[in-house]
């Protein structure tokens, strides 16, 4: 393990900045005959609610122009079988497990923090208010500053694990929203959940996902994702955790530069299992080819005054 | 399941806008078993983005095929990857057929979905079991599946577009021999409309166990993105269960998929 790698999201220590996004990785098991799953920083699970969930009907998941549109639905077992059945196995893992935990109601977010925050395999919650796929909740209130004000304080009542606010690129202004978070007292946001889209059957010409609109994701929305950690970064000092389509080692290292202290993949799962470990060796390289003794030094050097 | 560097060793049109890929992947050979499949990554551009799964064809001599129809832009490159090409892919994926003791064994392909059941047709061979291959098909285009099972297999067809008095449907083939009190195991692979026909043609008799293919949108292949959802009956419990196509299936009893329609 490469020490130079290592970083921090509150007092959340990664020994390598790369987490797996919510809701593209299981709980890890699935991808553990591709690659030790400790080459990984951090393990984000998927989204855990109070009850199980069956998630939408329909056509769920459909390809578009280097990007994919899903409308899962937060389908879970929910929180007494994760406790019961998953943690078993997360708890062997000697990285950081980070629970991502989604509700219609605050009340719901509330008691799944208090749940969670006894449990010492999990060591940090990421707080999804930015689901598109739910019809209660979810976005609802990822798109509202002053709801995230609330449930924000309100959970860090509960728990002193580490707080990651997951936000929603769904709105006018995401700085505004990630300081209601920090100002509430967030250790961290999460950014960018998917973006809301639609693809239409023109045959059957009606809309191709069961749920209508669907979460954009992959090398699509790379661009936007980086903008708006690049934005928000100037609003805030909390840490920020970089993702939106993360394919190639490149990406990477520009969300950090943007700001970002971990960046999180998801789709590239799908397509390379093996990502991690490419993307792990090219920030090595990358460091190396521009004297980066520390991951750190890295974060946010885009936003250096330019030269005149 | 394992990732592997497979190399091409055929890549060969078979009939029109039809595909057979055969690849050198000892790995994936070893461990596979009919109405299994694969996941294709078709390199390094973006789009189209995913893997593209396709199931198993025929498994001999640590090479795997498969079969498929050029339909869009995907199949559409992979069509033009030349032998002495790498591939990477990953399998074998999900779980596949389980060949029953029973005293016959019908294999019912519609159209391209018959590709994985000439792996099976293989193994029942092997294994020196007693197996009949019914073919359904719009026109003629799958007649060529004949010269990719064993020889001496009992094969029927079906033409949608054949003179009355001919058969058109797998149904019409079947029929005649669902008469026998025999046991008999059917495994299915086709289209969905195929199987519900399938089923009230065995009118839930109890001396028929069916196994029928799934077919869904994928994208993770290995049961994380929950994409391919199916929603599945299985008694004594109550509710309907969402499982995945990827892991839980493709291959599941008629009963559980469509057990609400008898």
């Amino acid at each position: 393990m490469n020490s130079k790698l290592k970083t921090k999201i509150g007092s959340l220590q990664l020994n390598n900045p790369l987490l797996t996004a919510s809701g593209t990785y299981g709980n890890g098991k699935e991808f553990s005959s591709f690659l030790d799953l400790h080459s990984w920083g951090g393990l984000v699970t998927k989204g855990l609610t109070l009850d199980s969930r069956t998630g939408n009907s329909g056509i769920r998941i459909v390809e578009t122009p280097a990007g994919i549109l899903n409308s899962i639905g937060l389908q879970n077992p929910g929180i007494e079988y994760f406790l019961r059945e998953e943690i078993p196995f997360l708890e062997k893992l000697e990285i950081p497990v980070i629970a991502n935990i989604a509700g219609r109601r605050i009340r719901d977010y509330e008691e799944l923090a208090r749940r969670l925050d006894p449990v010492p395999a999990v060591s940090a919650l990421e707080v999804n208010v930015s689901c598109p796929n739910v019809r209660e909740g979810g976005l609802a209130f990822g798109t509202n500053p002053a709801l995230i004000y609330e449930i924000t304080s309100r959970l860090r009542v509960i728990t002193d694990k580490p707080l990651i606010i997951k936000l929603t690129p769904n709105v006018t202004d995401v700085g505004a929203i990630a300081l209601q978070a920090e100002k509430a007292g967030a250790d961290a946001v999460s950014l960018i959940n998917t973006l809301l889209g639609m693809e239409i059957d023109i045959e059957q010409k009606k809309p191709l996902l069961g749920n209508v609109v669907g979460g954009l994701s992959g090398p699509a929305v790379r661009p936007v994702a980086l903008r708006m950690i690049y934005q928000v970064y100037r609003q805030i000092s909390i840490p920020i955790i970089g993702m939106g389509g993360i394919t190639r080692g490149e990406d990477a290292v520009a969300f950090i530069l943007a700001g970002a202290r971990a960046v999180a993949l998801g789709t590239v799962n799908f397509v390379n299992p093996r990502a991690p470990l490419e993307i792990r060796e090219y920030i090595l390289k990358y460091m190396e080819r521009h004297n980066f003794s520390s991951l750190n030094s890295m974060v946010g050097l885009a936003h250096q005054e330019r030269e005149a | 399941m394992l990732q592997e560097n497979a190399i091409i060793e055929i890549n060969r049109q078979v009939a029109p806008g039809i595909y057979y890929l055969r690849l050198e992947s000892p790995g994936i050979f070893s461990r596979s078993h009919p109405g299994q499949f694969i996941h294709i990554n078709l390199g390094t551009t973006y789009d189209p983005l995913l893997r593209r799964p396709m199931s198993i064809f025929n498994a001999e001599e640590d090479r795997i095929s498969v079969l498929y129809q050029v339909v869009g832009r995907g199949t559409e490159i992979l069509s033009r990857f030349n032998p002495g090409a790498s591939l990477d892919i990953i399998g074998p994926l999900g779980r596949g057929f389980e060949i029953k003791e029973k005293s016959r064994h019908f294999l019912l392909g519609g159209g391209i979905g018959s590709a994985p059941l000439v792996y099976l047709a293989h193994q029942l061979h092997r294994e020196n079991r007693k197996a009949i291959f019914f073919l359904g098909m719009r026109t003629e285009e799958f007649l060529f599946l004949k010269e990719f099972l064993p020889s001496d297999l009992e094969f029927y067809f079906s033409q949608e577009n054949s003179p009355a008095g001919h058969p058109r449907l797998i149904t019409d083939l079947l029929a005649p021999h669902l008469e026998s009190p025999e046991k008999t195991a059917l495994y299915c692979c086709g289209p969905e409309g195929m199987y519900r026909q399938i089923g009230r043609l065995c009118g839930g008799k109890n001396h028929f166990s069916i196994q029928v293919s799934i077919d869904r949108r994928m994208g993770c292949g290995v049961g994380t993105c929950l994409g391919c959802a199916v929603k599945v009956k299985n008694p004594p419990r109550e509710e309907p269960e969402i499982v995945r196509a990827c892991v839980e299936g493709p291959v599941f009893p008629w009963g559980e998929v469509f057990a609400n329609e008898l």
